[in-house]
């Protein structure tokens, strides 16, 4: 005991402790120091897993903001959106054709049409299949017109 | 070099992840010969439930095998107390879901063994203690520790166990001579 001198008391809390402990009689089941160390082997392999799951997503992380960077980067040095430029290009057309320049027009004309320019031209190309179709049903409906007319 | 330096890196690593689970395996098997009684007691002692208090003892060696460096010479059934200590603090905190819960499933506080009038008297007036100061005897008296380990087991200061000490052997003084026990009566 670590008391320097017994009081009254400290027999007394001596005496009620120790018939405590004897007739508590509480002792660990057997196992118990396998349970443990399997216990704490399962800790540490859990550990290890987050650990590696938690290295895995900050790399993924690292390459999704690296990626990201070099997208950003790219966009800095060309930020012309190729279809912004094709409306620019039909509005310098127009504004140039208002003007009269229709020389300057052709200059302008781009080499290579996107590919909205040239399904358009190709639909108005007579020598198509189905373009007579469509002059065919405007006539028609020209004469019902003319029809009703009278 | 030792034998183990000269292994080829492989071999060696084996060895010691050998030997380190070997060395666990001791540690453990001596820390619940020599100290898991007390660990027991003591979270019995603080958790009023023997099963739940035998989880707590599991927690706390699995908890103390972690840090095991940490220990100091010559204070290790002050540190696994401890470690049980914070351990059962932990699990009270939990409980408190408890409350929530239908009365057979709520645990219910465990009362002391009580042999005789004597004991049971003596329990009742330890119960009148505020908790730090009914620990702090307990840890004193039934597991011999001395109030600066009991202060460590607690992570209070010693100047605060030491005043809790002494009001409490002041306080049991006065209840027991309240309930009829007269050889209490001391220096005090």
């Amino acid at each position: 005991m670590p008391k320097a001198k017994a009081e009254p008391l400290d027999r007394v809390l001596d005496e009620y402790f120790a018939q405590q402990r004897d007739e508590g009689d509480l002792s660990l089941p057997d196992g118990t120091a396998e349970r443990v160390l399997r216990r704490a082997r399962q800790g540490q392999q859990t550990r290890a897993r987050i650990t590696i799951m938690v290295g895995t997503m900050a790399m993924a992380a690292g390459l999704a903001l690296a990626a990201g960077g070099g997208w950003l980067a790219r966009g800095a040095v060309s930020t012309e959106d190729p279809s912004q430029a094709s409306w620019r290009r039909v509005r310098e057309r127009e504004r140039l054709a208002a003007l009269g320049e229709q020389d300057l027009v052709e200059e302008h004309e781009p080499l290579v049409a996107t590919a909205g320019e040239a399904l358009w031209d190709e639909d108005l190309d007579d020598d198509e299949p189905g373009a007579e179709i469509g002059e065919q049903t405007d006539d028609e409906s020209e004469e019902s017109w003319n029809t009703v007319d009278q | 070099m030792n034998d183990i330096e000269v292994m080829q890196p492989e071999i060696r690593a084996d060895v010691e992840s050998k030997a380190m689970a070997q060395s666990a395996r001791s540690i453990v098997s001596r820390w619940v010969t020599e100290h898991g009684d007390a660990m027991l007691r003591w979270a019995t002692r603080l958790l009023g439930d023997r099963y739940e208090a035998e989880d707590a003892v599991q927690d706390a060696l699995v908890v103390a095998l972690r840090r095991v460096d940490t220990v100091r010479d010559g204070s290790e059934r002050a540190w696994l107390l401890g470690v049980t200590h914070r351990v059962c603090l932990s699990k009270r905190r939990r409980r408190w879901l408890s409350i929530f819960l239908p009365d057979d499933l709520a645990i219910e506080q465990a009362a002391p063994i009580e042999s005789d009038q004597r004991s049971r008297t003596i329990s009742r007036c330890l119960d009148r203690l505020p908790d730090r100061q009914r620990e702090l005897l307990y840890l004193v008296f039934s597991e011999g520790q001395t109030v600066e380990q009991s202060a460590e087991i607690l992570g209070i200061s010693l100047g605060t166990a030491r005043t809790h000490y002494h009001r409490a052997k002041q306080s049991m003084r006065e209840f027991l001579a309240q309930e009829g026990i007269e050889d209490a009566k001391g220096e005090g």
